[in-house]
């Protein structure tokens, strides 16, 4: 097992996928000869050839438009988007074709395609670059939506996503990149539509994805130096939604936060909540707290935008109220 | 003195090029100017200067690459050479803003100014450790020093604080769990203190009642059912004399328990009447009662029985009487005395007015009488007043008894267990629920007749009970 940054992770799934499958190939901006702008796809051009690794325009509805038009032709298509930000202009593609197709046909095509695409803010690069989306997608029948938090998750369920017969919105983080842990050589696979305990606890369950796993789990960290056991439940599988490991949590802790990088109305902490209370209603002690981004255009001064984004402090803060300790 | 160092351009960037410096060593420079022309993997940007004073030195020259957060260059020091880019970000941080001590920021979250200083030192620390990685950006996209709430738990702070405290008559706050919990354990909610917010009352609360409870359940009541067997509880055994005679000091209470019995047998001439009712109609009743309200509005056969009683009274003032010092003083309001039987004391709370309340009444408020006297937080009212006293040993399955009267009262009501029994109604053998209650009579005050009517009219009431949830 090798240590990998996440980026790297992400770039040896393509690798092994790309090498085991023929049909499989990526597409999207700058990703060739530049390396992708965060790196993720670094050497593939030079790999596999610019046939099996396209530079595109600036375009990002042909991009999907292409990629489905592949997908239903037989190829294994993954695009790339710049950030999930970019992807408003190629939001018909996704639902109105991609997420229905297979539907509307009746089951006689499908669309094996993934988009990768990074959210997330907090590097100053202001309210058209910071956001967090996922829920958007989550929001719709036909679509997988996943948002690993961890190197080892993040190869496993790229593997998965592009061996999946249906559009997978696999949901990266730009400041998730560099962190790095160990990851399975080989022949890793993930599924998609499991959650995990990452961390056990008896007092408070906590909820998180992506790079709001890693808040979650520093939090968790300082927490039981206080004496408080948190218990963190990576939320990597977003839709179909794994509520199972939730549910028993509260079933234990009868308390939950949910923390999430995007704005808190309408999000995925108000899902979670919602299946909570419908599936764990008699155990819950106090009400769901959501922890989300503020509701506000991701500030571009850099001391706004740090408080406006969930860090560690806003989960321990947090959870301590819940516990009646402050 | 303030480090210049090599900013983070774009999300990629590990290092950076100087194209050009546009200020020479020894300039002034204000804080905001251009300083210097930096080439990223991605453009050519012109960056400002962070601090005003003198260029001092420049480290890294025209033409050069640098790491993400090394020192590239000083402002507003001597000249001299600097040291290496090891030094902690923090006391850099600090000699930048010497007027400025970070130690004495006086409650953080009330000034706005504490959130910009937060961020100032982290980062410079992002800066650092982007450095000391290498020129890897920090791992989780900026370091998560913040310590104050942001905007993030805002909302979900006041969401979880928001309740304030019931205002009068307002239902109580119970979360889910503790309700569940409550009602596994027979834990009685209205008994239990919240808290949580606005006095929620919690799973940890709910839990602790439950524990004491289990601990009292050895101290059984004796007002509660009366199915018979209903309570055969664990007793606790008391622990044999190890010597041939254990000398067993008595509590102030329990001195003035034996004397208040001892003088009520001694000086009050007991007579005993014992009848045994049908108590059919009175279970069918109480069973129908039950399925009608809410588990916590559930009646017990000892508040039928307590009604019974007071609605008895109310036809028989000599009854509700007192023997006092060569006379009888009859008394206008009835109040039904209910033994409970602890292991080391024996406590009659007091029910008033019980012919004037409703049956649903009596039942939550006898269960708060008693729950009081067990938890030792019965007050001196609780236990004043008393006309009349029923002693009920049912659920011990105790065929019947006799009591000794309760003093100021001329009459006690012992109460044995409901039985099936084969019974004969129109001459034939049918199966029947009986009960048998035994009245001790003080007889200074009323007589056998008065006591066998008297006796009559409750079961009668009892054997026909729409009369008491009248």
């Amino acid at each position: 097992m090798a240590v990998l940054a996440m980026r790297d992770a992400l770039n040896q799934a393509l690798r092994e996928e790309m090498k085991r499958d023929e049909s499989v190939f990526l597409l999207g901006e700058d990703i060739g000869l530049y390396d992708g702008s965060f790196k993720v796809t670094r050497g593939l051009m030079k790999e596999f050839g610019e046939k099996r690794v396209l530079d595109t325009p600036i375009a990002e509805e042909i991009i999907i438009g292409t990629a489905i038009g592949a997908a239903m032709s037989g190829l294994r298509p993954v695009a790339e988007m710049m950030t999930v930000n970019f992807i408003m202009v190629a939001m018909d593609q996704v639902v109105n074709a991609a997420a229905h197709i297979r539907y509307m046909f009746g089951g006689g095509t499908k669309v094996p395609l993934v988009i990768r695409t990074p959210g997330g803010g907090g590097h100053q690069l202001g309210a058209q670059h910071s956001h967090s989306h996922e829920n958007w997608f989550a929001h719709v029948p036909g679509l997988k939506v996943v948002a690993p938090g961890t190197p080892a998750d993040a190869k496993g369920m790229l593997k998965s996503a592009i061996r999946d017969d249906n559009p997978v919105m696999f949901i990266e983080n730009e400041g998730t990149y560099a962190i790095k842990g160990e990851v399975p050589d080989g022949e890793h696979l993930v599924p998609l539509d499991k959650n995990e305990v990452k961390r056990p606890g008896d007092d408070i369950t906590i909820c998180a994805h992506s790079r709001m796993l890693i808040v979650a789990m520093d939090a968790a960290t300082e927490l039981e130096k206080e004496g408080i056991s948190a218990e963190v439940v990576d939320m990597r599988a977003l839709r179909p939604l794994d509520m199972a490991p939730v549910v028993e949590s509260v079933k234990k802790t009868s308390r939950l936060i949910t923390v999430e990088e995007g704005w808190r109305s309408y999000g995925v902490g108000s899902e979670i909540a919602s299946r909570v209370y419908e599936e764990a209603f008699d155990y819950l002690d106090a009400p769901v707290a959501r922890i989300a981004a503020a509701e506000v255009p991701a500030p571009y001064n850099k001391r706004l935008e740090k408080i406006a984004f969930p860090g560690k402090a806003d989960v321990i803060v947090t959870a301590k109220a819940l516990l009646g300790k402050n | 003195m303030a480090n210049v160092q090599m900013p983070r351009l774009s999300d990629s960037m590990e290092t950076g090029k100087i194209l050009r410096w546009l200020k020479k060593e020894g300039e002034e420079v204000k804080k905001g100017e251009p300083l210097v022309e930096i080439e990223s993997d991605k453009a050519n940007i012109e960056v400002e200067a962070y601090a005003s004073g003198k260029l001092s030195k420049i480290v890294v020259p025209e033409g050069e690459s640098a790491p993400i957060g090394a020192v590239i260059a000083e402002i507003g020091g001597d000249g001299e050479a600097t040291p290496k880019a090891e030094k902690p970000a923090e006391s850099k941080g600090k000699a930048e803003k010497p007027a400025e001590p970070q130690g004495q920021a006086p409650a953080a979250a009330t000034r706005p100014e504490a959130h910009v200083e937060q961020a100032d030192k982290a980062m410079a620390k992002t800066a650092q450790q982007a450095a000391d990685s290498g020129g890897e950006q920090y791992p989780h996209g900026g370091p998560d020093d913040r310590t104050e709430v942001g905007a993030a738990a805002q909302a979900a702070l006041s969401a979880i604080r928001r309740p304030a405290a019931p205002e009068n008559g307002e239902r109580q706050r119970v979360s889910p769990v503790a309700r569940r919990l409550a009602e596994e354990h027979g834990v009685d909610l209205r008994q239990v203190q919240g808290s949580g917010p606005g006095g929620r009352i919690t799973k940890e609360d709910v839990e602790a009642a439950a524990q004491q409870g289990g601990q009292r359940q050895a101290a059984a009541p004796v007002a509660a059912a009366t199915a018979p067997g209903a309570a055969r509880e664990e007793r606790q055994p008391t622990p044999r004399p190890k010597e041939e005679v254990e000398v067993v000091e008595l509590s102030k209470m329990q001195t003035t328990i034996a004397m208040r019995l001892a003088q009520s047998k001694f000086s009050a001439p007991h007579f005993y009447v014992t009848s045994e009712i049908a108590m059919d109609d009175a279970v069918r009743l109480r069973q129908m009662f039950n399925e009608a309200v809410d588990k916590s509005e559930a009646i017990s056969i000892n508040d039928l029985i307590i009604k019974a009683i007071a609605l008895a009274l109310t036809k028989f003032p000599e009854v509700n009487a007192s023997w006092a010092d060569g006379r009888i003083e009859r008394k206008r309001d009835i109040n039904i005395g209910i033994a409970v039987g602890l292991p080391d004391r024996l406590i009659v709370p007091v029910l008033r007015s019980a012919d004037q309340k409703p049956l649903k009444d009596i039942a939550q408020e006898s269960k708060q009488l008693i729950e009081r006297a067990r938890t030792n937080k019965a007050s001196a009212q609780d236990y004043m007043g008393n006309t009349f006293t029923i002693s009920n040993l049912g659920m011990y399955d105790v065929d019947q008894f006799t009591a000794i009267i309760n003093p100021p009262d001329s009459g006690i009501l012992a109460i044995g267990s409901i039985e099936d029994k084969a019974v004969v109604k129109d001459g034939q053998v049918v199966p029947g629920k009986r009960m048998r209650v035994t009245l001790s009579v003080d007889h200074r005050v009323f007589y056998g007749v008065t006591a066998a009517q008297f006796l009559q009219e409750v079961k009668r009431l009892l054997q026909s009970p729409m009369a008491l949830v009248l």
